[in-house]
């Protein structure tokens, strides 16, 4: 009856944008408070446009979405062949714990978790931690001041982003406090500069402040043009995302925790209504409790559960980043708010890293295919103009990288934590977008109490091991020492006397110390996102064959078998004239 | 830490840093030192075995390895100092070097004068903005040579070329040679942008076709390089809707131009040109720190290495007459003006004073000319005029004037004017 | 005979010749700069040649291959088996430059030679010794 109310509700909202597509739209309701959404649309657009207006619809907890478009079936993923290799490979390993993905949020989870007396494995599906949502950001740390009042991803962002101190402490990794300006140039929209500005105080961001253009001139003296207001959330930090994830990597693998990667999950093993394991492409990890973490495929991954109750859409995010000899030209995070007279406009602005690059964007589109990390020309042109359209002294040919990343979101824009309602064991940590990253320890805590009441309620209480260290410490990095302490290192260890990246002054022993490792870099780019060679203004141009030289040494394999990222993408095809001997022998 | 001083030393073991140390040894100045941070001398000439280098130092063809062994041969004849595997990782404004090798650890150089020799690099696909995803198979001309030649491998079987520079053109032969399916050359402008000699013995030969605007406008493929989308562009460089392509390819080979090396020149508050993208130089190819020289590509991208050689001659000469102290330090300058159909020219500038010395200009042209005179001014003044055929943009020109008097106009230019 | 049109690549200066066969069927050249447009010509008429180079495997070299250049042109016929031969061809360093590694290469009359000398790999202990 209930679902009957909901189900006339959402048709009725939802009646007019599907015959403004002229779509075909069916509605189910289930749980009570849980929308299916079945049916043709023309465009993607029509479909996440309808998810979303579904999940406004009072009394909607979330929407799963199975609109289809003509040509939906490509998107879908197939895991059948991870199937049948892990059925055929058998049990790897029994735990207490398995958490899906090893993104910020897994491995957050995975070393919150690693604290107390469980075997826990962490599953992954591809060659490193951090390679999905996590790796291509801003690596910003965002205060909580643009998080909707009142949501999950509010409390946990403000929670998260003042956390973040003692995971740099205790992980050792860089984090700055650069700030948040946002700022309006027309009247129009100085109501929005104002509401930033409430929101964050709504939310409890510490110091928020309001100031005129001219102030902002004074304080960050690039910024182009006559603004007229301003608002800055000063607890705005950056990381380098991949290095943190790493890190709570390393430490939990330190404490006792298991990284199996290469191992996609394709499907979710239930007995008696409870969790007992997953099946994964390099075989089966029994576990009691399943953290679910995978990103993209987080829905998926309740489906495989048999606990459907919400759908991720991926939403791409380009963002560009400048040379680091124009550094200066900017001192925090600048951007300027969404513009009234343009609806499209998706925010992003400009920022400096920890290294003191620029990076300007992300963009924003809403693509079908969860992997489709391909930019257009208008990702990219819409990054440049929230750079150059606010800062002085910015060029085109600055640009020295370009990437994507895709960021998971629900329809309901919210973060998705908490237990299954109908599989015992399960946790679900999803629709884990921005501010994922600022919110991950928060996230983690939470995750951890979840699970701390999980197993009180079965009876198992947590315990904490007197084994657990928190500390990690990183590896030299020589750009940062001092001339004595650099003459120092290369004394102690020559390798650090051979500069491989030149753009970046990146040693052999770095790259050396960086595979000596308990999560190891087995791909060029996990080689650059643990030491930044390639990272440069020549992006690896003339590095790569060093780079390759020096991985194949260390995995004792051929140069041809040596990825750029994941498997499947090698640098190198064959030896010089072996496709002449092919050609000969035909 | 150690620390030395240095009269001079040359940052860079190619082409141009070691032209520079033979004639700084041959100006009399004995306390040279050349650093390089490769495992040999020759800098890119390593990977550069093609034949075509030298013919105008020379009279013959030599491939880049034995133009190189040439000046690798005088160096050691003449006994140039040199440190091989030694990087600079700084340079300061008071002319010291900071350099890191694993047999020396960090050193200090304080150095009298300085040449810059550090050549260029190639852009990215980055710097081209070229759309899609970043799959392995992506690769620049310089890279794809570097596996081929110095490393024997094969980055891939079936290859597109963007760009017409003359290393794409080179690397399309030899791909072809190593049975790797070279589809095409695109090339973004309307006309290419490497030497016609190449574009005859490295793609008319292999009956490779050069597509004239056309680019470029996506990469396919999440993990290895599946294709590539062409298309044409208008004259704006903008592609036209309709007249995409796809491409199934397994390596992009790009060859999309050269920028001068000066992170360090940067580092010291050297002034850089911005069209050159390298230091202004005087007539004794000073930089704007006074005994900071600057030879070959650290200056300007040039199509020839026997240019680059000839370059960092001027370049050592000035630093020795630097040395010597026989270069006015006082003068003020007076600019050397692109003009007419010059896209720029180095040197930049010349000491207001200057008189009875040689004036040695390198050029590029905005657009191609069948037949023109090249003609300096210094202000109404002709100094020097020059019949110069079949000048095209990819082809630098080189022009060196003699000034014996005192010129009367303030400047110097520079221009062509179509026969 | 139709003049064929070409552009001369014996040096920069790319000179636009046109190449003929007059009534005695002896080969004319036209706008040439030089005489070396002449030969390079008639040449491309008759048999076209062109430099070999490549690289060949090395042991025990600061690097893995060497180049090498013919020590004149080769006909561009025979190019590729030229190669074929060289790619099984293994040398052992130190090679001096100049050194012909192999004479008179698929009976082409081209002496194949090292373009470079290739020292020996020496470790960083013996470096610093020596």
């Amino acid at each position: 009856m209930q679902n009957n109310e909901l189900r006339a509700r959402v048709q009725e909202q939802l009646a007019a944008r599907v015959e403004a597509c002229e779509g075909k739209l069916d509605v189910r309701v289930k749980d009570g408070d849980i929308v299916v959404l079945e049916g043709q649309v023309p465009e993607w657009r029509d479909v996440v446009d309808l998810g979303h207006q579904a999940a406004k619809v009072d009394g909607v907890r979330n929407v799963v979405n199975h609109l289809e478009i003509p040509d939906m079936a490509a998107y879908r993923k197939d895991y059948s062949q991870s199937l049948e290799a892990g059925l055929q490979k058998g049990v790897i390993a029994d735990c207490d714990v398995v958490i899906v993905g090893a993104g910020i949020s897994g491995c957050g989870i995975a070393r919150e978790l690693s604290k107390y007396d469980l075997d826990i494995v962490v599953v992954e599906k591809n060659l490193d931690v951090a390679e999905g949502a996590t790796r291509a950001n801003n690596g910003d740390i965002h205060p909580g001041h643009k998080a909707k009042p009142g949501t999950l991803k509010a409390r946990l962002n403000v929670l998260g982003n003042e956390m973040y101190d003692r995971w740099a402490e205790e992980l050792d990794f860089d984090l700055k406090r650069i700030g948040a300006i946002s700022f309006a140039y027309d009247e129009d929209d100085l109501p929005k500069v104002q509401k930033i500005y409430d929101d964050g105080v709504a939310n409890g961001v510490p110091g928020m402040e309001l100031f005129s253009g001219e102030e902002l001139k004074r304080r960050e003296p690039g910024v182009k043009g006559e603004p007229l207001m301003a608002v800055l959330a000063p607890t705005m930090g950056v990381v380098e995302p991949y290095l943190v994830t790493i890190a709570l990597a390393e430490n939990a693998a330190e404490n006792g925790v298991k990284f199996i990667f290469d191992a996609e999950v394709a499907n979710v093993l239930i007995e008696d209504q409870r969790i007992a394991g997953v099946v994964t492409k390099q075989g089966i990890v029994r576990a009691k409790y399943l953290i679910n973490a995978a990103g993209i495929y987080a829905d998926d991954i309740a489906v495989m559960a048999d606990d459907e109750f919400f759908t991720i859409h991926g939403r791409r995010g380009t963002i560009l980043l400048l040379d680091k000899g124009i550094q200066g030209v900017l001192k925090g995070t600048l951007g300027s708010v969404p513009k009234a007279k343009n609806p499209d406009s998706k925010g992003g602005g400009a920022q400096t890293t920890v290294e003191g690059n620029i990076l300007l964007g992300p963009s924003a589109s809403e693509i079908p295919d969860k992997e489709d990390l391909g930019f257009n020309p208008e990702d990219l042109e819409y990054a440049l103009g929230r750079g150059m359209d606010v800062v002085e002294g910015i060029q085109r040919r600055d640009v020295i990288a370009i990437f994507s990343g895709i960021r998971p979101a629900d329809y309901t824009e919210d973060f998705i934590i908490e237990a299954s309602r109908h599989v015992k064991g399960l946790i679900h940590c999803a629709a884990i977008q921005s501010p994922g990253l600022a919110s991950a320890p928060a996230i983690a805590e939470l995750v951890e109490n979840i699970l701390k009441a999980e197993r009180a309620a079965d009876g198992q209480p947590l315990e904490r091991k007197a084994s657990f260290n928190p500390i990690r410490k990183r590896k030299p990095e020589f750009r940062k020492l001092s001339r004595e302490e650099q003459a120092k290192l290369i004394e102690e260890n020559p390798k650090y006397g051979q500069i491989i990246c030149r753009c970046e002054q990146i040693t052999a022993g770095e790259i050396l110390d960086c595979m000596d490792s308990l999560i190891p870099p087995r791909s060029i780019d996990a080689i650059k996102r643990r030491t930044r060679a390639g990272m440069g203004r020549c992006q690896g141009g003339f590095c790569q064959p060093r780079v390759v030289e020096l991985l194949a040494e260390a995995l004792q394999t051929d140069w041809c078998k040596i990825n750029l990222k994941e498997a499947g993408s090698e640098v190198l095809l064959k030896n010089t004239r072996e496709f002449t001997e092919e050609v000969q022998d035909a | 830490m150690r620390e030395r001083n240095v009269d001079c030393v040359v940052i860079g073991g190619g082409p141009a840093g070691m032209a520079a140390a033979i004639e700084l040894k041959k100006q009399g100045i004995e306390d040279v030192l050349l650093i390089e941070r490769d495992v040999a001398l020759g800098g890119i000439l390593q990977q550069c075995i093609h034949d075509g280098f030298g013919v105008q130092r020379f009279g013959v063809r030599l491939s880049g390895g034995q133009y190189a062994q040439r000046f690798i041969d005088e160096l050691e004849a003449v006994g140039v100092e040199y440190l091989l595997n030694t990087t600079v990782i700084e340079m300061t404004a008071n002319k010291e070097l900071y350099t890191i090798s694993e047999a020396d650890g960090m050193q200090c150089l304080r150095c009298k004068s300085i040449i810059l020799a550090m050549g260029c690099r190639e852009r990215t696909r980055n710097q081209v903005f070229v759309s899609g995803t970043r799959p392995a198979g992506v690769l620049t001309a310089g890279a794809v040579q570097r596996y081929i030649n110095m490393e024997g491998y094969l980055p891939g079987k079936r290859a597109v070329i963007l760009g017409s520079g003359d290393i794409g053109l080179i690397m399309a032969r030899r791909m072809v040679f190593e049975d790797i399916e070279v589809e095409g050359v695109y090339e973004l402008k309307a006309s290419p942008g490497g030497l016609t000699r190449n574009i005859v013995q490295c793609l008319d030969d292999y009956q490779i076709p050069l597509h004239l605007s056309t680019t470029v406008v996506r990469v396919h493929g999440q993990r290895r390089l599946e294709g590539v989308t062409v298309a044409k562009v208008d004259e704006n460089y903008r592609p036209i809707p309709g007249t995409e392509r796809y491409i199934p390819c397994d390596l992009l080979v790009l060859s999309v131009g050269l920028i001068p090396e000066n992170e360090l020149s940067q580092q010291a508050e050297i002034e850089i040109d911005r069209i050159t993208q390298g230091p202004t130089i005087d007539e004794s190819y000073m930089t704007s720190l006074p005994g900071v020289f600057a030879a070959g590509n650290v200056c300007a991208v040039f199509d020839l290495v026997d240019y680059v050689s000839k370059t960092a001659e001027y370049a050592a000469r000035g630093a020795a007459a630097y040395l010597k102290g026989q270069l006015d330090m006082n003068s003020e300058y007076v600019p050397v003006e692109a003009g007419d159909n010059v896209f720029y020219v180095i040197p930049q500038r010349v000491r207001k004073e200057a008189k009875n010395f040689t004036l040695p200009l390198y050029m590029r042209v905005t657009r191609p000319m069948e037949k023109a005179s090249l003609m300096v001014n210094r202000g109404e003044a002709q100094l020097s005029k020059k019949r110069k055929n079949f000048v095209a943009p990819p082809e630098m020109l080189e022009v060196e004037v003699k000034v014996q008097e005192l010129g009367e106009g303030e400047g110097y230019s520079v221009g062509l004017e179509e026969l | 005979m139709e003049k064929k049109e070409m552009v001369c690549i014996v040096c920069p200066r790319g000179c636009h010749i046109k190449v003929f066969q007059d009534e005695e069927q002896e080969w004319q050249v036209e706008d040439y700069g030089c005489k070396r447009g002449i030969e390079y010509g008639i040449s491309e008429m008759t048999e076209p040649k062109r430099m070999l180079t490549t690289t060949v495997k090395v042991k025990g070299g600061i690097y893995p291959r060497i180049p090498v250049i013919g020590d004149k042109e080769t006909s561009r016929a025979k190019l590729k088996d030229c190669l074929n031969i060289l790619h099984h061809l293994e040398l052992k360093a130190p090679i001096e430059a100049g050194e012909v590694l192999i004479a008179n290469i698929g009976g082409t009359d081209t002496n194949i030679l090292a373009a470079i000398s290739m020292k020996e790999r020496r470790t960083l202990h013996e470096t610093q010794n020596g």
